[in-house]
């Protein structure tokens, strides 16, 4: 039985030696050699700090990072990525929330981490990984670790502007990992294209599936993503099947017209969470990479990477919508009115149970209370249940379907409406790269913010072909470039600010 | 050069940019940017940047941009 991720990397050690587990342009781990740094990190680590205790990891994006995570585990701590570049006032309230007995740098990092202030004990990577491995102290920690220790800790953005910490164990993410490789059939001989930053849910599958299967994980410079033509060279170089994205990810190649340079015919299966994938982006995908399977995956940081998922076996329009699909293993999807079950074709606020779920926010009981709650339809024994705040219902064939937030869900003259909706009929239009709305419920105004190359007249006389008139949006807003959160999605809260009045609904 | 740079202030409003600024090494332009860019080129200077020329060489700084616009009015 799988206790932790250190059965992982100590079986693909074991298989796979030689081979590269994870690597970037500058530096390539070997199984062999990533178990070492682990072994090295941890036992530095245990040398110096007590078992299950947070370890912040602070380092420029690399394949070291992963020897950095995995020598905190080797310690019996849990790990908590830092994104070097984020500003100091923030990697100072996330410090403050995470009170790590250590973090572990490269110089960028450290440098990052003393402008941030407090005072943290700073380990170099670069010192960790010479120091010899303490076998006898490291087989000691391992011992100890169960299957319900934390893995990891994940910062995500919170409304109030506290950063939110969410806890996973080991038991949530050796889970998804088993459910993923064997519902798409993975072996040791697939490869994988990490996109997504370690700071970000949407990058675990890209850890801990090669790690299981001893299978390849390429970390391309960031760069390459600014410039798809030089990420899509890349995945046909190295001959990469698997892509484990966010749709932004997706949908910057098609806008950037890449495929007229390179079509990587090596793809078979590319997976997306994270967002709303807009069809007409994927169809583009589909229609250069028609041999790959497209999954549509969902779920928050909350339940570690993914909760359902729905695989593209059909064809939708371009301004179709995909559905969320069905529960993936060992989770269960609820979609509920209050503490009601709703009805097919009712929506309501969706629901997650099963054991993909997080152990709630670190060090913040009463965040946890508020998201986490008793599943209401079960008085007979805890069980816990996680409040998505997303809006979904069951269609009759039974697929779930996303509707949007629940926070931007708005009643206009006397309508219930969905302003993701609205966001959508906008997005499905060829001219528009990105649109946003936002609500000023004193005026009664829906303001549509976007940016493209439509004019706002026409993108007008577009929606009004669409949309009933109650959800035409009185004003537009067209900007060069939609301002974006330090989690790289629309910073909705500050159009919201700039735009709607203030308070929301 | 000018009206570049204008877009480019218009993009980026929270950062000093002059013609020879990194834009690319120093981390200045993301993915969403670039492509917002090329498409405010195509209008503003009726030039049509094709899929090939979106890399890292063209866009390294403003400079650079101009160089490839200019090449394109010829």
């Amino acid at each position: 039985m799988i206790i932790s991720v250190l059965d992982y990397l100590e079986e693909a050690a074991g298989r796979f030696p030689d081979k590269t587990a994870f690597a970037d342009t500058e530096e390539s781990f070997s199984f062999r050699r990533l178990a070492e740094c682990a072994k090295a990190t941890g036992s530095r680590l245990a040398a110096a700090i007590p078992e299950k205790k947070p370890v912040a990891v602070c380092m420029k994006k690399g394949a070291n990072n992963i020897a950095a995570f995995l020598g905190a585990v080797s310690a019996g701590c849990f790990y908590v990525p830092i994104d070097v570049q984020m500003p100091p006032e923030r990697i100072s309230l996330i410090l403050e929330v995470l009170k790590p007995e250590a973090v572990i740098c490269d110089e960028p990092g450290a440098e990052s981490i003393r402008n941030a202030g407090g005072d943290y004990r700073i380990l170099l990577y670069a010192d960790a990984v010479a120091t010899p491995p303490d076998e006898e102290l490291l087989r000691k920690r391992r011992e100890n670790i169960k299957s319900t220790d934390l893995l990891y800790v994940l910062f995500t953005s919170g409304s109030t502007g506290t950063p939110k910490g969410v806890t996973i164990p080991h038991a949530a993410m050796i889970d998804m990992t088993e459910w993923m490789c064997e519902k798409y059939a993975l072996s040791e001989t697939n490869s994988f294209c990490n996109q997504a930053p370690f700071y970000f849910d949407a990058s675990v599958p890209d850890i801990y599936l090669p790690l299981k299967l001893g299978a390849s994980c390429y970390i391309p410079p960031k760069s390459y993503y600014t410039f798809p033509k030089k990420i899509l060279q890349f995945i046909s170089e190295k001959a990469i099947d698997t892509l484990i994205w966010v749709p932004s990810a997706l949908c910057n190649v098609v806008r950037a017209r890449a495929f007229e340079t390179c079509v990587p015919e090596s793809v078979k299966l590319v997976i997306f969470c994270g967002e709303v994938m807009p069809c007409r982006f994927l169809n583009e995908w589909r229609r250069r990479i028609p041999e790959a399977l497209y999954v549509n995956m969902y779920g928050p940081t909350e339940a570690c990477y993914a909760c359902t998922y729905y695989d593209v076996v059909k064809d939708f329009a371009d301004d179709g919508v995909l559905p969320l699909g069905k529960a993936c293993e060992n989770s269960t999807a609820l979609i509920l009115d209050g503490d009601r079950l709703c009805a097919p074709g009712e929506t309501g606020e969706l629901c997650i149970l099963g054991e993909c779920l997080s152990y709630g926010y670190y060090n913040s009981p009463e965040r946890t209370g508020e998201a986490f709650v008793q599943n209401p339809l079960n008085p007979q024994y805890r069980e816990m249940m996680y409040r998505t705040g997303d809006l979904a219902y069951v269609a009759e064939n039974g697929e779930m379907m996303f509707v949007g937030r629940k926070d931007s869900q708005i009643k206009r003259l006397g309508h219930r409406i969905e302003l993701g909706e609205i966001e959508h009929a906008i997005l499905a239009d060829e001219g528009i790269s990105n649109a946003c709305c936002v609500y000023d419920s004193e005026k009664s105004d829906i303001i549509a913010i976007y940016s493209g190359s439509l004019s706002e007249e026409e993108l007008k006389g577009k929606l009004g072909e669409k949309l009933p008139a109650y959800m035409l949006p009185t004003r537009f807003v067209r900007m060069m470039g939609l301002p974006m959160n330090i989690n790289g999605k629309i910073d909705r809260a500050l159009l919201k600010k700039e735009y709607g009045g203030g308070q929301n609904g | 050069m000018d009206e570049l740079m204008e877009i480019l202030r218009d993009l980026k409003p929270e950062t000093d940019i002059r013609p020879d600024t990194a834009l690319v090494d120093d981390g200045i332009l993301d993915s969403l940017d670039i492509i917002e860019l090329v498409d405010r080129i195509a209008v503003v200077f009726q030039v049509e940047i094709d899929p090939d020329e979106i890399d890292p060489d063209n866009f390294a700084t403003a400079e650079k941009i101009c160089e490839l616009i200019a090449s394109k009015k010829k």
